[in-house]
């Protein structure tokens, strides 16, 4: 009596059985490679650790292996003290235009005609967030 | 029957009713109306009767790719960038892409797949839809879709699906596999004819049972193998020793014979690490020589070094010109510091060895047959022949695979789609079948993604021909010929240089425009004795040992063909009232010194300038310091936008470093 109660109850809820949830595991690898990949500051990351980490360090402590060679030193980005109260739009005309351009040194080249518009934002918020992890 | 008439007629009517309001209430009116009252629209809505849309069906038709696309009857916004920041399915395409691919040429399935005659999201296929094979490409695996018409191993917009292809290739899935034919079909390992004279027994087994255990990146994948089937391929490969009279023989010598030291000196002269890897430094062009000196004998090792193209006729290494005592030298030297632990067969596979000749020869019968039943010919050839058809199911257009053909076996808990069974196919071949005979590449996560990826992209088309794209740079290249041919080939030239995008990455110097760039003079010299011009780099030319005649004809060639229209010869007349001072203070006062050494000062970026005026052109130096993007895309060299005038100042300057001013 009791099993036809059971059928019966299973034949109103429509007879299915309990199927485990499934995974979709292309999509979580793809998830996974996407965390920190493809961000403004991984972009940015990418092309500090190309064109800027000679001089300024992969860290941006400025002690990069050609910083020894340079006088006056390259800056040192995980001050944070210092960073913080650097105008962005000084960081990214600095990028941009070059030390001179901005009343520094000219050891530091304009990188305006090799990087675009797109690329020395990411960099800014790169640089940014350089500072902020010390 | 009057009632029944009457009851049908009001059954009529109201059936007539509703569908009357099924059609007013049509998912792309609501949407139309929907998009009136977004945000973008507010001012056109508030006076009522204003549509910022002409109501109606909107669809994009492609002949030649055979597509009628509806999907612009909802996603109202996706070609006006004033919806960027609008909700779905309103917003504005992402991206560029619709600026390479006009929607009114290209439409949209035919890169998103999808159904493209529908009018609702459902039958859209934007999710799987029963009884339609395109389902909408996900958003992560979107450039899976350029792989449809973009023939060719590489796509520079979709950089997963070039990885993807290019792994298909560098793990030589195509040595098993039938897959669309614009993969080069060349055998990923070495030939084996001869491999009975090159390694021991012993070598072969442990090989055999787990490459990496010898090499830790090998890229020979791990197959299931028993002990019985690796006895009997061990038999098989040693019966491939008739390689043994190259054109220098040296006879098996004992080892006191080779001068270790003087082994070292030649090893690091002849730069071995810019293609092998030394404990963990130098390159990844040919395999570690960690433990090389567990691996082959010496005489045999010798002999290579003597014949190189004659025992690897895939001529990848370059011929050195060494001497019968340098060979041995080095051969001496490798087998010494090279070597861990001598390989050694354990007891219970020596106790399978055959014991007498007919097992020995029934053992060498069925390894053979084993080389064909899994695929090794795929990869290797055995003298430039292969015993067997590829072994492999086909992969030709696997993307259009019906999801309803796919087996799963005992896997119930993953989403039965095309790319999660090629992913897990890839990634664990005995996931759906114990019995598969697929070897297992040891693959990351991301390089069984982005096989998926390149494996969905090849699909079945009926598009017409102006819309796919075969060609890629690579194909540009032609092998050179004659004298200077000879010498390339000898020299192994384009196994480190590119010429036109197609050979090695090792050299930082691509060849297609070096004639332009260098000078006569200072190339031959750097033939005949290679200097550092980077010493940054630890990949550096190899000292070849040619001749100076060899020299002389390689630097002649590539001065005359090697060139580029756009750089002007001849340059120095051009610079003719320059001040070479004016160039100098521009130089200092840049402070393109903190790369470059000048005056014997300065950095190791970029390449010391001394002697540049020996080593460059003028006509190429003005040309790069005018634009260095254009003659190399990956430079760090900054683009400070210099005028024709600067440019000249600076190569004025540059071109008096050199030996004579000195």
């Amino acid at each position: 009596m009791a099993d036809i109660a059971v059928c019966a109850w299973a034949f109103l809820a429509g007879c299915a059985p309990d199927s485990p949830p499934q995974r979709d595991l292309v999509m979580e690898v793809a998830a996974a490679m996407g965390e920190g990949f493809d961000t403004p500051a991984s972009r940015g990351g990418e092309l500090y650790s190309r064109y800027c980490s000679v001089c300024h360090g992969a860290t941006g402590r400025g002690d990069g292996f050609n910083a020894f060679n340079l006088n006056p030193k390259p800056r040192n980005f995980s001050d944070s003290a210092f960073v913080s109260h650097l105008d962005t739009a000084l960081i990214r005309e600095t990028i941009s235009r070059g030390g001179s351009a901005v009343g520094l040194s000219s050891l530091m080249p304009p990188w305006r005609n090799t990087l675009t518009k797109r690329d020395l934002d990411d960099l800014v918020i790169y640089v940014i967030e350089l500072s902020a992890t010390e | 029957m009057k009632t029944a008439i009457y009851i049908s007629g009001v059954l009529l009517l109201i059936s007539f009713l509703l569908i009357l309001q099924d059609d007013f209430n049509q998912q792309w009116k609501q949407m139309q109306h929907r998009f009136d009252t977004i945000d973008e629209n507010r001012f056109y809505s508030a006076d009522g009767d204003a549509h910022t849309v002409e109501p109606g069906i909107k669809q994009i038709v492609v002949n030649g790719l055979n597509r009628v696309d509806r999907c612009p009857t909802c996603h109202l916004g996706v070609l006006d960038s004033k919806y960027a920041h609008a909700e779905a399915p309103f917003t504005t395409h992402p991206g560029d892409m619709l600026r390479i691919h006009d929607s009114k040429e290209f439409g949209c399935t035919a890169c998103h797949l999808g159904q493209g005659y529908a009018v609702t999201s459902e039958t859209a296929a934007h999710e799987k839809l029963e009884f339609w094979n395109e389902t909408m490409l996900p958003r992560e695996l979107l450039q899976a879709g350029c792989g449809t018409c973009h023939l060719s191993e590489e796509v520079p917009a979709a950089p997963q699906l070039t990885r993807g292809r290019l792994l298909i290739r560098d793990k030589g899935c195509n040595g098993c596999h039938e897959i669309n034919s614009f993969f080069e079909d060349t055998p990923r390992g070495p030939d084996l004819e001869g491999i009975g004279n090159k390694v021991t027994p012993a070598w072969i087994y442990h090989w055999l049972k787990n490459p990496r255990d010898y090499l830790k990146n090998s890229r020979m994948p791990t197959f299931r193998l028993r002990d019985q089937e690796i006895v009997s391929l061990m038999e098989f490969l040693m019966t491939l020793n008739t390689k043994d009279s190259p054109p220098s023989f040296i006879r098996e010598l004992p080892s006191e014979e080779g001068n270790e030291d003087d082994g070292r000196t030649l090893v690091s002269e002849s730069r071995c690490i810019s293609c092998h890897a030394i404990q963990g430094r130098g390159g990844k062009l040919a395999p570690e020589l960690e433990r090389v000196g567990d691996k082959v004998r010496e005489a045999w090792l010798a002999n290579f070094l003597r014949n190189v193209h004659y025992y690897q006729p895939e001529k990848i290494m370059l011929e050195y010109n060494f001497t019968d005592q340098n060979a041995l030298d080095i051969a001496a030297y490798i087998l010494e510091e090279f070597s861990e632990e001598a390989y050694e067969l354990p007891d219970s596979v020596a106790a399978l060895l055959p014991r007498s000749e007919s097992q020995r020869k029934d053992r060498i019968e069925q390894g053979r047959k084993l080389m064909g039943k899994y695929g090794c010919d795929g990869c290797h050839t055995i003298g430039g022949n292969r015993l067997s058809p590829k072994v492999g199911p086909k992969l030709t257009n696997i993307g259009s695979r019906l999801e309803s053909t796919l087996e799963f076996g005992k896997i119930t808990d993953v989403v039965p789609t095309l790319y999660n069974w090629l992913y897990m196919k890839i990634k664990h071949p005995v996931v759906f079948d114990s019995t598969s005979i697929m070897p297992d590449f040891h693959l990351t996560d991301r390089e069984a993604f982005e096989i998926t990826l390149a494996l969905l992209g090849n699909r079945e088309f009926d598009y017409r021909g102006e819309y796919l794209v075969r060609e890629s740079e690579r194909s540009l290249y032609k092998k050179p010929a004659g004298a200077f041919g000879e010498l390339f080939e000898r020299y192994s030239c384009i196994s480190c240089h590119s010429i036109d995008k197609y050979g090695g990455d090792i050299s930082t110097a691509p060849l297609t425009i070096e004639g332009s760039k260098v000078k006569y003079e200072w190339l031959k010299n750097y033939l005949l004795n290679p200097s550092a011009i980077r010493p940054l780099l630890a990949e550096r030319m190899p000292r070849f040992r040619m001749t100076e005649r060899e020299a002389a004809l390689m630097a002649d060639y590539i001065k005359k063909v090697y060139v580029s229209d756009d750089i002007p010869g001849f340059f120095e007349y051009e610079l003719t009232g320059q001040s070479p001072d004016v160039g100098r203070r521009l130089f200092m006062e840049l402070g393109c010194r903190s790369c470059h050494i000048v005056e014997k000062t300065g950095g190791y970026v970029g390449p010391q300038l001394d002697d540049v005026g020996d080593r460059l052109e003028a006509g190429w130096l003005f040309s790069w310091l005018r634009s260095p993007l254009t003659y190399k895309a990956e430079t760090i060299h900054p683009d400070y936008g210099f005028t024709e005038e600067q440019a000249k100042q600076l190569t004025a300057y540059l071109m008096t470093k050199n030996r004579g001013a000195r």
